[in-house]
């Protein structure tokens, strides 16, 4: 896939090239502000996207985005702003073709998550299950800011996009504690959650105002791997640090004896 | 806007209507009624200089105090004492005071020039009083008043001076009308700058603008007849001249006046509430802020890259809602949350503890000013002590009960005994103004000592009073 990037200062230029150096798959070409060569590029180039900065000394961002879509109808674009710059200060004909707004200092899942987009590929979550607990995205673990919010999550990915409610999740993560209390740490632990996927703009469970479901088109999982039918090997015990876990373990353990025999 | 009231405001309603009535009489008796000369008019002469006497002393002793509590009380407005000593003036240099006075020194009458300078003395006091009164009372509702409002009373007033001294001087015959044609005049012009500045030239507008015309033709009919010596001092022509005068105030007060102390109201609130919010922003990112927090990101990134990329997004995003705040003024509970939860994330990084805080939330969608939360945590985190505590907990609540949004914000801290707490902190007395004048919030703080302390803030779920608009 080319792409190609635009900023006036060297050094966004370099810290971009640092974040998608490892990735084979794009072709990125940077430039300055000349826009001659930037759209003589654009014209011997199937460029499927840009990433422009919305503040340039000699032009800006938007108005270059103009010049180009003029050349490449379908390119879509990513602007790169170290202001408050929303998609609503963008002419209409841009915002059209524009994926969303980067602000500096670029966060490197949005980065990796709008090039994918760029490519028609999705980011998925990728889930451990077998042994410790573990989410990454894009190849970063997931920080949770809480345990418990953490556990919310591991179980709504074995529900694998069944709901969950208030009463279940309560009768599993919070057992011994009393139904006042309990509900009160439910509604931090769903609003943690809710925070750290919002943050790392990945909306892979959907909030309703009576459950919880992930979806699991978002999610690449071992257990959804073995469920399916997949014989990989599975090292570790399934949610080790779970007390919860036990039924999904047994059911684990009749699949797995099932495929010896 | 609260408006309290004191006992200066009745004080100087008291002196208005005294005033006001004193202007009023002649008004009925000699023009109104058309009657010169018999037993009538010696009876309204006579109870005319007993209201005049009354007026002198009363406004004499009004200086005396006014002059005292300059001295005495610290919240005395200058203002005030320049009208009692106006209206001072005024009462002692009317025709009834100067006939009092020409009966104890007859010489007086023998030198017209003294009587033209009493005439100069009564007009020129008259209206500064009436002035001063006017932007007095302005001033006390409808603070801060705006400078085009300034101007345009102002140059009502100058032209209300002119004309009423140059149409006195014309015939005293018409005294009365010409004060109703030139206050008419006057409120004519606000009328116009109010349709200008609010670009609204409604219905009411148009009302106003045709009472006045007619108000013009009566007046300029009755000058006309005077002038070729065929006016009879007609009851009839006084008295619709009046009627539609009281016709065209009623409508005035009724539409303009109210119309536009709501939008001065609403103009104040909107000040005080940018106020309120630079202030408190200016305390979010303040040098000491700013570099302690650098100093934390350096040692972080020293330890691991991680960490440092972590307190740097942080800090990212809470310099971000911050540039944000300066064109915002409500946001959804949800983001607001979002600025507390970054804080204090970022305040577990700088004192390298982990703070526990609950966030009990059943529902994040309605309005609060923005920065509003953070400062209550950050007082709590400040003053309970829950940092030193083992099981030290803030927990922040938020739900809808009925009618009702309810935020908390309940700490498990060393508490305060509620008795010995002289006033809010800054932070809180900024947040629990911005409350009140947002969204009609009723802010509570309760504590115990040794128990911790707890901040319920509840409004009304229906749209906020304002600036909605002004949100970006």
């Amino acid at each position: 896939m080319n792409i190609i990037v635009i900023d006036d200062e060297v050094s966004s230029l370099s810290l971009f090239l640092n974040r998608i150096i490892d990735d084979s798959s794009i072709n990125c070409q940077f430039f300055k502000d000349s826009v001659e060569a930037i759209i003589d590029f654009c014209r011997s180039h199937e460029v499927k996207g840009a990433f422009i900065d919305i503040n340039m000394r000699s032009i800006r961002g938007d108005k270059l985005a103009m010049k180009l879509l003029d050349v490449l109808p379908s390119i879509r674009f990513v602007f790169v702003t170290g202001t408050n710059a929303t998609m609503e200060d963008l002419p209409e004909r841009v915002r059209a073709n524009t994926l969303n707004i980067l602000y500096k200092p670029i966060d490197d899942l949005a980065l990796k998550s709008l090039l994918l987009q760029m490519d028609n590929r999705e980011l998925k979550a990728e889930v451990k299950t077998f042994g410790d607990f573990e989410c990454f995205l894009g190849k970063k673990p997931i920080r949770f800011s809480s345990n418990k919010s953490k556990e919310l999550f591991a179980l709504l990915v074995v529900e694998r996009g069944k709901s969950l409610n208030m009463d279940r999740a309560i009768s599993l993560l919070w057992p011994d504690k009393d139904i006042t209390k309990a509900k009160i740490l439910y509604r931090d632990a769903v609003w943690r959650l809710r925070k750290t996927l919002e943050d790392s703009s990945f909306p892979c469970v959907q909030f309703s105002r009576a459950s919880l479901s992930i979806k699991p088109e978002m999610i690449r999982c071992d257990y959804y791997e073995l469920l399916d039918g997949k014989d990989v090997y599975y090292p570790g015990e399934f949610l080790s640090s779970y007390d919860w876990s036990f039924p999904f373990e047994s059911e684990i353990d009749y699949i797995l004896s099932k495929r010896k025999k | 806007m609260a408006m309290k009231w004191d006992k200066g405001k009745t004080f100087y309603l008291v002196f208005a209507f005294v005033f006001l009535s004193t202007c009023v009489f002649p008004l009925f008796g000699i023009y109104s009624f058309g009657i010169n000369g018999g037993v009538v008019d010696e009876v309204f002469h006579r109870i005319g200089r007993v209201l005049s006497l009354i007026d002198v002393s009363v406004f004499f002793l009004l200086t005396v105090v006014e002059i005292v509590s300059l001295f005495f009380d610290k919240g005395a407005s200058i203002k005030t004492l320049f009208i009692t000593i106006a209206l001072f003036f005024y009462s002692l240099t009317t025709y009834d005071s100067l006939d009092f006075l020409m009966d104890i020194v007859p010489e007086m009458s023998q030198y017209p020039f003294t009587v033209r300078i009493f005439d100069i003395a009564n007009f020129i006091s008259f209206y500064f009083g009436a002035y001063f009164f006017f932007s007095y009372v302005f001033d006390l509702f409808v603070n801060p008043i705006s400078k085009a409002e300034k101007w345009s009373s102002l140059f009502g007033f100058v032209l209300v001076c002119v004309l009423h001294f140059v149409f006195f001087y014309f015939n005293i015959r018409y005294a009365g009308p010409v004060i109703l044609f030139i206050f008419y005049t006057w409120l004519c012009t606000r009328s116009i700058v109010f349709a200008i500045r609010t670009k609204k030239a409604d219905f009411t507008f148009v009302c106003l603008m045709i009472i006045g015309i007619c108000m013009l033709a009566i007046f300029l009919n009755e000058t006309h007849d005077h002038y070729v010596g065929v006016y009879d001092g007609a009851l009839y022509s006084s008295l619709l001249f009046f009627i539609i005068a009281v016709c065209y105030l009623t409508i005035y007060f009724r539409f303009v006046l109210i119309a536009t102390l709501k939008s001065y109201r609403e103009e104040a609130e909107a000040k005080k509430v940018r106020e309120l919010q630079t202030n408190i922003l200016k305390n979010q990112v303040s040098p000491h802020y700013l570099f302690n927090a650098l100093n934390v990101i350096k040692t972080l990134y020293g330890e691991s890259k991680d960490q440092g990329d972590i307190a740097l997004d942080l800090l990212s995003r809470h310099l971000r809602a911050y540039t944000k705040a300066a064109d915002t003024i409500l946001v959804p509970l949800r983001e607001e949350l979002g600025v507390v939860s970054d804080f204090v994330e970022l305040e577990g990084l700088k004192y390298a503890k982990e703070i526990e805080v609950i966030y009990d939330i059943e529902s994040d969608d309605f309005p609060v000013p923005y920065f509003s939360l953070q400062p209550l945590v950050e007082n709590a985190l400040k003053y309970s002590k829950i940092m030193d505590k083992k099981d030290g907990c803030l927990t922040i609540r938020a739900y809808q009960d009925g009618d009702k949004n309810i935020i908390e914000v309940i700490d498990n801290g060393i508490g305060f005994e509620p008795t010995l707490r002289n006033k809010d902190s800054f932070g809180l007395k900024n947040v629990r103004e911005r409350f009140e004048i947002l969204l009609n919030a009723n802010f509570e703080v309760m504590s115990k000592l040794g128990e911790g302390a707890r901040i319920r803030i509840e409004y009304p779920i229906e749209k906020p009073n304002q600036m909605k608009g002004e949100d970006k």
